[in-house]
């Protein structure tokens, strides 16, 4: 699968695109929201993996752009924050899997997997 | 310590009601486990249950309502408030967080205020500019002004983003700029021109690239203002760019400066009605003009034709 991947920390998309490589997977990385915009439109990704605190335009505010310009890969929201606050937000229903940090390989594969499920 | 002393009473209850109940009941020599004294203590602890519920409720309501807002704020969604439910430290911390919240929104709308004033005193000094190059050939008075509109609208119209559409602004008022280097009488000659007045006119969008290359702000601009005689067939001048060589903004203002050329009056012909520079505009299209663009003028020409018109019907 393709995998877009955004977020504004380079360690974790330096540590979580590795092991989506390893996973198998390509992967495409954008340092924050509106730049994930910009990639989504032209590399039309499987998977969108995104953070949900981002400078410009967070992760939840990204989608809805992505949505509206009809990108419907289905959403990993990456999170140092619980599943249940992340879930309380609006725009949180376009989320397939709230995916909480630290990321580990397991969790990274299985939350992948639920959200292609969902496609 | 209002909260402190909520939870202190409430967990004592909690804690204290059931304990309280089982020595009234010895107290009274009622201590057997007959059905009434069963009931009265599972009453108790449905009592203490509920109690410690409230508690925890009470506490982790207003804190997650709170963290919602936090992280609202966090994407950048300024002004979003949470209930302000009890008198003490967490009804303290809505009410603070409230206050922040406000408080940035101003600070965010103070700021696009700010930008916004910024970006409007740089596009009068523009103005200012290019009036005095607008100025030199009486022919071309209000030129700038009207082809950086059309530029817009053509920009707004192809749905380019904020930034590119600023680009084109600046870039149609300042298209001429370089024309400040190029000898009043050939701008205002009305015979054919020769062969050395012919390239002293052709180095005016580089000598304006030049003269504005050195501004931050408008650095978005200078392919515009170099690429803005270019043809889509590559004829033009001064890089002989083809196609989509050209930078968009080029072609835009390209087409911007050509209606308007053609439709006021110039030292080699008098203006076109509208009805007569369309036809024109259609043969320069693939020709001269990028066909998209060509397309996108003629619907903000409709558009306007259909505003002007619109007034007199209602």
């Amino acid at each position: 699968m393709k995998v877009l991947l955004a977020d504004d920390d380079g360690l974790i998309r330096a540590l979580v695109s590795d092991l989506l490589a390893e996973l198998g997977h390509a992967v495409v990385v954008a340092a924050d929201g509106v730049e994930a915009v910009a990639l989504s439109a032209r590399e039309r990704p499987d998977v969108l993996v995104l953070d949900l605190l981002m400078p410009r335009l967070s992760g939840l505010d990204a989608l809805r752009a992505m949505r509206a310009a009809g990108v419907a890969a289905p959403a990993v929201l990456l999170t140092a924050i619980t599943d249940g606050s992340a879930r309380a937000l609006e725009g949180a229903e376009e989320v397939a899997v709230v995916l909480e940090k630290p990321v580990s390989r397991r969790t990274l594969a299985r939350a992948l997997a639920r959200a292609a499920a969902t496609a | 310590m209002r909260l402190q002393r909520t939870l202190l009473l409430l967990v004592a209850c909690a804690a204290g009601a059931p304990a309280a109940l089982v020595v009234g009941l010895l107290a009274r020599g009622h201590a057997q486990l007959d059905s009434a004294s069963v009931a009265a203590a599972a009453g108790a602890l449905a009592v203490a249950a509920a109690l410690s519920a409230l508690v925890a409720r009470s506490i982790t309501r207003p804190i997650a309502e709170c963290v919602r807002g936090a992280l609202e704020i966090a994407r950048g969604r300024f002004g979003r408030e949470v209930p302000v439910r009890a008198r003490n430290e967490l009804g303290d911390l809505a009410l603070g967080f409230n206050h922040m919240s406000r408080e940035l929104a101003r600070y965010d709308a103070e700021n696009r205020r700010l930008i916004h004033d910024l970006e409007a005193g740089y596009l009068d000094t523009l103005r200012s500019l290019a009036s005095a190059i607008d100025a030199k050939d009486p022919y071309t008075r209000g030129h700038s002004e009207r082809v950086a509109e059309l530029a817009a609208e053509i920009g707004r119209e192809l749905g380019l983003p904020r930034e590119t559409v600023a680009a084109l602004v600046y870039g149609g008022i300042l298209h001429d700029i370089g024309k400040i280097g190029v000898p009043d009488a050939i701008l205002a000659k009305r015979a054919a021109l020769t062969p050395e007045e012919r390239a002293l006119v052709e180095v005016h969008p580089g000598t304006g690239a030049e003269i504005v290359a050195g501004v931050e702000f408008l650095r978005g601009a200078v392919p515009a203002i170099r690429g803005h005689h270019e043809r889509w067939d590559g004829d033009g001048y001064p890089d002989r760019l083809r196609g989509e060589e050209i930078p968009l903004v080029a072609r835009i203002v390209n087409a911007a400066d050509t209606w308007d050329a053609c439709t006021t009056n110039r030292p080699y012909q008098a203006a076109l009605a509208e009805g007569d520079a369309l036809p024109l505009l259609a043969e320069l299209r693939g020709t001269q003009i990028d066909p998209a663009v060509h397309d996108a003028l003629v619907a903000v020409l409709r558009r306007r034709a259909a505003a002007a018109r619109a007034p007199s019907a209602a």
